[in-house]
């Protein structure tokens, strides 16, 4: 004869799994009460109920035992281990196919690929990576969840996608988003995360625009909707929106003029909109080694147009064209350029 | 064969054949060594069943089978455990005893949800390891609510009974 118990993985019939002394329709019963109560949207009467219904017979309460034993294993997993349980449960599945029968084939092959050590394909899904550029430098990434960033000079982001969210934190610079619809993802679409010293964003489909400064982050929004997280809700934010949120001191504020075009940097342009000489310069700043200064009360001189940030001479051009637009020269002193009024100029300009 | 056995006879004549039978198999003297010694084991817990057993090898051979394929589970997930933490960053990743704690849990719960469809145990592992409420996963899957309920009644169902079947 042949051990019963040996068989480990024998064929089983859910539909009439003979548990000791409970009968099937009670097991029903059960398995009614605990996917109704981890719904997430059980209420106390619900528990009440439930809990009514395990005393009103003892094979009940049997029923419901049983059920914990389930839960139980569940439960085993520590908290901060939650999510590598999930990936490598899943990657074990994946690996090795769903049904029995691979596994028996899988068996015999083992026997020949023992000793040759089979490599596991890498999950696409699991990801963490640091992207950076360097100042003056633009780079374009394509991530496999289909989203495309653009990452600004002097950036640095790190991407991190989990089983439940995209999340990218931005260190420092600026970067331009498109999401991704995630679509090839096991678990289904993910939320799409980006996280800064200043502000807490989630992408609802959609195109936008993120630069951390130093006390605050500037958002603008192209396409779609992004929600910005406080202490006190969300808020929605449309495309066209820009706002600049510091989630510490809980304030948010929305831009109303914009002195400059949000996303020209992606085409390598600043275009500014009568912006101040002082922000044009901290612009400039941003993408260039050679750092230009505004002396004293040339800084409110206001600026208007395109102006290239590619090429040897780039800098050079810009500084050129403030001088023939704007009453102010432009000195070489040290490593840096000043910019200072003409001395018999009237303080208007453009 | 003798219609009577015990755990002597049976390894004396048999222990020799079974490590062969396993090495044929998994490819390795040490892995089949251990295994013929785990299925012994195994036969010592049941001396009632070795006095009415008719063919010895045959039985030997299931019980050392099923062990063969909990092996290779264990490894499965192992690996699967290996690529998983991966990407993680160091103070992430579980320490080592822990590792063999959580390896032990995972085995179990892999155990109790192999051959459940991938949607129930996705919906399952969603709803009782990761906590998400049934409108997130169905958000999650791209299915109904109802659907939801479906594979986590189907989902319970199918753990009982393996875990029953375990017991």
């Amino acid at each position: 004869m042949i051990g019963k118990g040996a068989i480990l993985h024998a064929k089983n019939d859910p539909s009439q799994a003979p548990l000791p002394e409970v009968p099937i329709h009670i097991l029903d019963q059960a398995i009614a009460w605990a996917v109704k109560l981890h719904s997430g949207m059980a209420k106390q009467t619900d528990k009440e109920a439930c809990a009514a219904w395990r005393a009103l017979e003892p094979l009940h309460e049997k029923a419901w035992q049983y059920i914990q034993t389930v839960d139980q294993q569940l439960e085993a997993i520590p908290g901060d281990a939650r999510q590598v349980a999930c990936l490598t449960l899943d990657n074990a599945f994946r690996n090795r196919g769903t049904s029995r029968r691979q596994v028996l084939k899988h068996v015999t092959l083992a026997a020949v690929a023992v000793g040759t050590g089979l490599l596991i394909g890498q999950t696409p899904w699991q990801q963490r990576k640091t992207f950076a550029t360097d100042m003056g430098i633009r780079r374009s990434i394509h991530l496999h969840d289909g989203s495309r960033l653009l990452l600004n000079s002097s950036t640095r982001i790190d991407v991190i996608f989990s089983p439940l969210r995209r999340t990218i934190r931005l260190e420092r610079g600026e970067v331009f988003i498109e999401t991704g619809t995630d679509s090839k993802f096991i678990f289904g679409r993910r939320g799409f995360w980006l996280e800064t010293g200043h502000a807490r964003l989630e992408a609802i489909g959609t195109q936008f625009n993120v630069r951390e400064e130093i006390n605050q982050t500037r958002l603008h929004v192209v396409e779609g909707a992004v929600a910005v997280q406080l202490a006190a809700g969300r808020l929605i934010f449309r495309p066209d929106d820009t706002v600049l949120i510091d989630t510490a001191r809980n304030s948010l504020s929305r831009v109303d003029r914009q002195d400059h075009d949000p996303t020209a940097w992606t085409q390598g342009i600043i275009v500014a909109r009568r912006m101040s000489l002082a922000d044009f310069a901290a612009q400039l700043n941003r993408y260039h080694e050679v750092k230009v200064r505004i002396a004293g009360d040339a800084s409110d001189l206001c600026v208007s147009g395109v102006f290239q940030l590619d090429g040897p001479a780039a800098l050079k051009r810009t500084l050129n064209a403030l001088a023939s637009s704007l009453a102010v020269e432009v000195n070489r002193e040290g490593d840096s350029f000043v910019v200072k009024r003409c001395s018999d100029s009237n303080p208007s300009g453009h | 064969m003798n219609s009577r056995l015990d755990v002597e006879t049976l390894y004396v004549a048999h222990h020799r054949w079974l490590v062969n039978w396993l090495r044929f198999r998994l490819g390795r003297m040490d892995d089949a060594r251990d295994l013929a010694q785990d299925t012994f084991v195994r036969v010592l817990g049941r001396p009632a069943e070795i006095a009415c057993v008719r063919k010895p090898r045959t039985w030997l051979a299931t019980i050392a089978h099923g062990l063969m394929v909990d092996h290779f589970r264990r490894r499965d997930l192992e690996r699967a455990y290996c690529s998983a933490i991966a990407d993680l960053p160091e103070p992430e990743a579980p320490s080592m005893e822990n590792r063999i704690i959580l390896l032990d849990i995972l085995a179990r719960i892999d155990a109790m949800l192999y051959d459940l469809s991938p949607k129930a145990r996705h919906a399952f592992m969603l709803s009782r390891i990761m906590g998400l409420s049934y409108p997130e996963i169905a958000a999650r899957l791209g299915v109904s609510l109802s659907s939801v309920e479906k594979y986590m009644a189907g989902a319970y169902r199918h753990c009982l009974t393996i875990r029953h079947e375990l017991l």
